[in-house]
């Protein structure tokens, strides 16, 4: 049989080294080849690095494009006389380079920051926009800096999603680790409504209208953590399972792990955002269905915990859940329960008159301002707001 | 596998699913970083396409290739490279024609254009259309990532061919083996096991228990086993 010649274990086995392991969206898939070949650069120019020639604000801005010949998404002036890189040489750590969601077509467009992160910053403020995707590796401090489309190009300034590369050797992890980790990105990326992940996830209106969260919050947390943990670890082990539902559903997070015997283990983590929009009751269910989720996975062969992870997005807090505690101890399953900060809505936009609403500003500052906000806000906002049917 | 309007003549609405697999495969060539498909390479992918598209939840569209000297024809691949071309959405260069009084046979590259990049976009605003331009996506990515995995620091003309690995797909395999001009992929609507899904299969029984992963990374080992092959 051709099938038997083609596929046999040894070649199965041998085609399934360095393979690139990425997961989530194409956005995401992006950083984490991005975080690749960051800690790929880091040990080729170990020697370098450590005689110290790399400076602290080396910077190599990278932005995202589907084609990055076709569509570089920088201006004209810049596109002139690109060079083509081969990100396998770990040449690369200075100036601005256009490259595709693999990192198999990159262009460099500028050659390098003479002034080092400071200019890029700076011309990431002239030359790019909220809609784009980029990131900016620090090549002398193991972190890099990911903007995420639709993310408003002065908050990112001030406050960026920050990738550390730290390198965590495989069979130092352990479930107290990652639970330690959970709690650091809940601090990082969650806690506020200005984290880094929770800035994308909620929908902030006007006065009256409360604060709600946009759709499929947990997606933006899956995205997020795997992605962090894509640069905390040396190797590939987390990722995001897309494969279609089997019975025990789809497992949010999954970290495959070996110790030092060479031992697999899985670690599960599930993950559900409390909607700010849903009763209590139905907020209590949701989470208890997280626990039971990651019960399930437990069953998995080879998995030595399972987290639920409880991003609590409700408008009053105060309100505990009892039972929760008791209903993971019972199923053997680590609950965290993260509270998130509910933003307020945004003040109401007066005119001269005092009289609210905007449609009838004069039309020139409205225009200049319209095109100053279209490219620093989430395309995708609406333009009216709506009042949820259960705001509190 | 596409969500078009029931008014439309069956034939028609044929076309239209034609192209729209023609446009994102296009696309998803150039976003997978392979640029540029010859003609042959085109028909292949489309074929491999086909075979193994049931591995991600979505079912091939029925037209078939004819085999011919030039590798496998499908004649509504040309139909729609024509009006694709015709409209801006695909850019065509070396463009040389063949003399067959039966095909439609031309020889050529195809590339995307930044207006069948804009007009893929909006074909990916529909959960099908996403659907399909996801699979399309991984299976240009495992491309990338299997058969040029050694190739990687060379430019794109010095790589090596990406036809004699396709030409090893096992579904291509074994249906030009059979008699005739048709070259099936699956016999008939009943029977959606290929020999390409088989072998998918037995690949992701074997990861699994490796290690942890996705379809994406299973496509990747096939292509690096069918590149192996063609060595």
């Amino acid at each position: 049989m051709a099938g038997e010649q083609l596929i046999n274990t040894q070649d199965m086995a041998d085609a399934a080294s360095d393979l690139s392991l990425v997961s989530g969206t194409p956005q995401e898939r992006f950083f984490q080849s991005l975080v690749d070949y960051f800690i790929d650069w880091s040990v080729v120019n170990g020697a370098y690095i450590a005689a110290g020639q790399v400076k602290s604000d080396q910077a190599l801005l990278v932005i995202y494009s589907e084609s990055p010949r076709l569509e570089p998404g920088l201006p004209a002036l810049l596109c002139a006389d690109p060079e083509e890189v081969f990100l396998s040489l770990c040449t690369l750590s200075d100036g601005v380079a256009v490259a595709s969601m693999n990192l198999a077509e990159v262009y460099q467009h500028v050659p390098n920051f003479t002034k080092g992160a400071g200019e890029a910053m700076k011309f990431v403020r002239s030359h790019l926009c909220a809609d784009q995707t980029f990131a900016l590796l620090m090549m002398g401090q193991n972190r890099v800096l990911v903007h995420d489309q639709g993310v408003p190009l002065d908050e990112w300034i001030k406050e960026p999603r920050v990738i550390k590369v730290q390198l965590v050797d495989e069979s130092a992890i352990t479930p107290e680790l990652i639970e330690k980790q959970l709690d650091e990105f809940h601090n990082q990326a969650m806690a506020t409504h200005r984290g880094t992940i929770a800035r994308l996830m909620w929908k902030i209106e006007e006065e009256p209208t409360l604060s709600i969260l946009r759709e499929a919050p947990e997606l933006h947390v899956q995205s997020g953590l795997v992605t962090y943990f894509r640069g905390l670890y040396r190797h590939k082990v987390a990722n995001v399972d897309e494969e279609i539902p089997l019975t025990e559903g789809r497992v949010d997070v999954r970290i495959c792990r070996f110790d030092r015997s060479n031992e697999r283990f899985f670690t599960m983590i599930e993950l559900k955002v409390l909607d700010p929009r849903s009763n209590d009751a139905k907020n209590l269910a949701w989470a208890h269905k997280g626990i039971q989720q990651a019960h399930d996975y437990k069953k998995t062969v080879q998995t030595d915990s399972a987290f639920a992870c409880i991003f609590d997005a409700r408008r009053d807090q105060s309100v505990l859940m009892p039972g929760l505690q008791a209903d993971a101890e019972d199923k053997g399953v680590v609950l965290k329960l993260h509270p998130m900060a509910v933003p307020p809505p945004r003040k109401a936009k007066k005119l001269r008159t005092g009289l609210m609403v905007a449609s009838t500003v004069d039309p020139t500052p409205t225009i200049k301002k319209a095109k100053r906000t279209s490219s620093n806000t989430t395309p995708k906002a609406p333009r009216t707001a709506k009042v949820p049917k259960k705001a509190a | 596998m596409v969500r078009i309007s029931q008014s439309i003549p069956k034939g028609e609405r044929e076309k239209l699913q034609f192209s729209r697999w023609v446009l994102l495969i296009i696309n998803a060539a150039e976003a997978a970083g392979i640029g540029r498909l010859s003609r042959k390479q085109l028909h292949l992918l489309l074929f491999l396409s086909f075979a193994s598209c049931r591995f991600y939840g979505i079912a091939p569209l029925r037209q078939r290739a004819r085999r011919t000297e030039q590798g496998p024809y499908y004649r509504a691949a040309h139909i729609a490279l024509g009006g694709l071309a015709l409209s801006g959405l695909v850019e065509v260069s070396e463009f040389s024609s063949h003399r067959s009084t039966e095909h439609l046979q031309f020889e050529g590259h195809f590339g995307a254009t930044v207006s069948g990049l804009k007009v893929g976009r909006v074909l990916r605003s529909t959960h099908r259309g996403e659907a399909l331009y996801a699979f399309l996506l991984d299976l240009c990515l495992s491309v990338v990532e299997g058969a040029w995995h050694d190739d990687r620091a060379h430019k794109r003309s010095e790589r090596r061919s990406l036809e004699r690995a396709f030409e090893q797909d096992l579904t291509y395999r074994t249906a030009l083996n059979r008699p005739g001009k048709v070259l099936f992929v699956e016999e008939n609507p009943d029977d959606q096991e290929t020999p390409t899904l088989a072998g998918l299969r037995k690949i992701r029984q074997f990861l699994d228990a490796k290690i942890s992963v996705n379809r994406r990374d299973v496509l990747t080992v096939y292509q690096r086993l069918l590149m192996k092959k063609a060595a």
